[in-house]
């Protein structure tokens, strides 16, 4: 076969395989954030780079999301005199999971998996209006679980059901800072924790609503204690607006002995969210969002309020800045301050700039 | 050669960007227009064609793979269109049913 012939072959194959290959799905996005707080100095975050994976054979499905977080620099080694580790950042896999289709009744996913709540589900800088997460991420709900859930929707009736483990959702233990602005708390893992979800799915000509509750039990490992919780969902969009709301109550932490050892807790966020279509320059969407924390130990109920707008100039870019301020109970009534705003950034200005590539 | 060559290149150019869309019916699958498509009662996304996409389903593209809903085998597609009346995707030009 001549050089040329070769050559043509060549591409004519090429052209048949990458018409009917399904190789994995690659996308995932890029952030970069400027924060200002009132009471702290303002700072840069690169928080994500993003990796998801995506693959499906038959009835089974494949799904990775790897998440390089604040800049990650891994250096760990051998030293001369033992064992050095001065890595910034965090490198993990949010979610891994393998899904399998049981018919029109539902899908089964084993492996590292979100909470099925709204915010959850959603929370994606691409895709959500606000930088500043509300006041129940990882606050109620413990918020990934290593097991399996299993989750459908029939005639409008939405169902699922979980079991697995995960980190403990609690005020003790190490502390991060979210985009809440609030250090969150949490270190070792649960025991075997389940819970589910029942809600129903409207659908119209422009409306999409969904109403849900919610409910876990958290069974800590090794004696430690153990708690609740339940929650209600609510999102709503008619046209360009929508509406989210949710709102959810955690036990207090139940020890062995049958005393308490981690006070009762409340969260709860409403937000609202109009687009607007500018044509060909993308579309803009301002939002309002209030929300609140009540620790049961406290007397004062923190309350917050942000406004903000998001810009999709093509809808894989965002462009977003969002105003946050607590409004009341930043202190108790015997005059501390309440221990949920003491020392946060909840009071800020934050802009972020998003890329997603796939 | 070298003008065959070129059409080989020019084909599989337009095989990158060009999208065909369907809806499933009854269990078979018909060829429907992009104005048809907006009008679905259940779109499976795939990664493929995006470039053709009006932005409300270059939206849903970006919203499906951070939800991990993407579909990115076409059999997968297919089943999933036979099962469901109404629903429906869209695929690269070469993609058959």
């Amino acid at each position: 076969m001549s050089f040329k012939k070769l050559l043509l072959s060549t591409v004519i194959a090429g052209t048949s395989l990458s018409a009917f290959a399904a190789g994995p799905d690659i996308s995932g996005y890029f952030d970069m954030a400027f924060i200002a707080p009132e009471q702290h100095e303002s700072y840069w975050r690169q928080q994500h780079v993003n990796l998801l994976m995506n693959h499906s054979v038959d009835k089974f499905k494949f799904f990775a999301e790897v998440e390089f977080e604040d800049a990650v620099d891994l250096n760990v080694g051998r030293t001369p005199t033992g064992f050095s580790n001065t890595s910034s950042g965090r490198l993990f896999i949010e979610r891994a999971y393998g899904e399998y289709a049981i018919g029109q009744i539902g899908s089964v996913r084993l492996g590292q998996l979100l909470h099925a709540s709204l915010y959850y589900e959603n929370h994606y800088p691409s895709i959500i209006n606000n930088y500043t997460d509300p006041l129940t991420r990882k606050t109620i709900w413990t918020y990934n679980i290593k097991g399996a859930e299993f989750f459908g929707e029939k005639a409008g009736v939405i169902y699922e059901a979980w079991t697995g483990r995960g980190p403990v959702v609690a005020e003790k233990g190490s502390s991060s800072t979210t985009n809440s602005g609030v250090a969150q708390t949490g270190g070792h893992e649960s025991g075997t924790d389940y819970g589910g979800k029942v809600g129903y799915h409207l659908t119209g000509s422009d409306l999409d609503m969904k109403v849900s509750v919610l409910g876990a039990s958290y069974n800590f490992r090794d004696g430690a204690p153990k708690t609740k919780a339940y929650g209600a969902e609510l999102s709503l969009n008619i046209g360009k607006f929508q509406l989210w709301s949710e709102w959810a109550v955690r036990g207090a932490d139940i020890t062995a002995a049958g005393s308490t050892s981690t006070a009762r807790q409340m969260a709860g966020y409403v937000m609202g969210s109009y687009s607007f279509d500018l044509g060909a320059s993308g579309e803009l969407t301002p939002f309002i969002m209030l929300d609140e924390y009540r620790k049961y130990s406290e007397t004062s109920t923190l309350q917050r309020g942000i406004v903000g707008l998001a810009y999709h100039p093509v809808p894989t870019i965002t462009l977003k800045m969002d105003y946050s301020k607590a409004v009341s109970g930043k202190t108790n009534n015997d005059g501390s301050i309440n221990s949920k705003y003491n020392g946060a950034n909840l009071d800020k200005v934050a802009a972020q700039f998003v890329y997603f590539y796939n | 050669m070298k003008t065959l060559l070129s059409l080989c290149l020019i084909l599989v150019a337009t095989q990158a960007f060009a999208a065909k869309y369907y809806q499933g019916q009854g269990g078979a699958i018909k060829e429907i227009s992009a104005s048809e498509f907006d009008s679905c009662a259940k779109i499976y996304y795939r990664n493929a064609a995006k470039g053709d996409l009006a932005p409300q389903h270059q939206k849903g593209v970006v919203k499906a793979s951070l939800k991990g809903e993407l579909v990115n085998d076409v059999s997968v597609v297919a089943s999933k269109l036979k099962a469901e009346n109404g629903a429906c995707s869209y695929g690269e030009n070469s993609e058959a049913f």
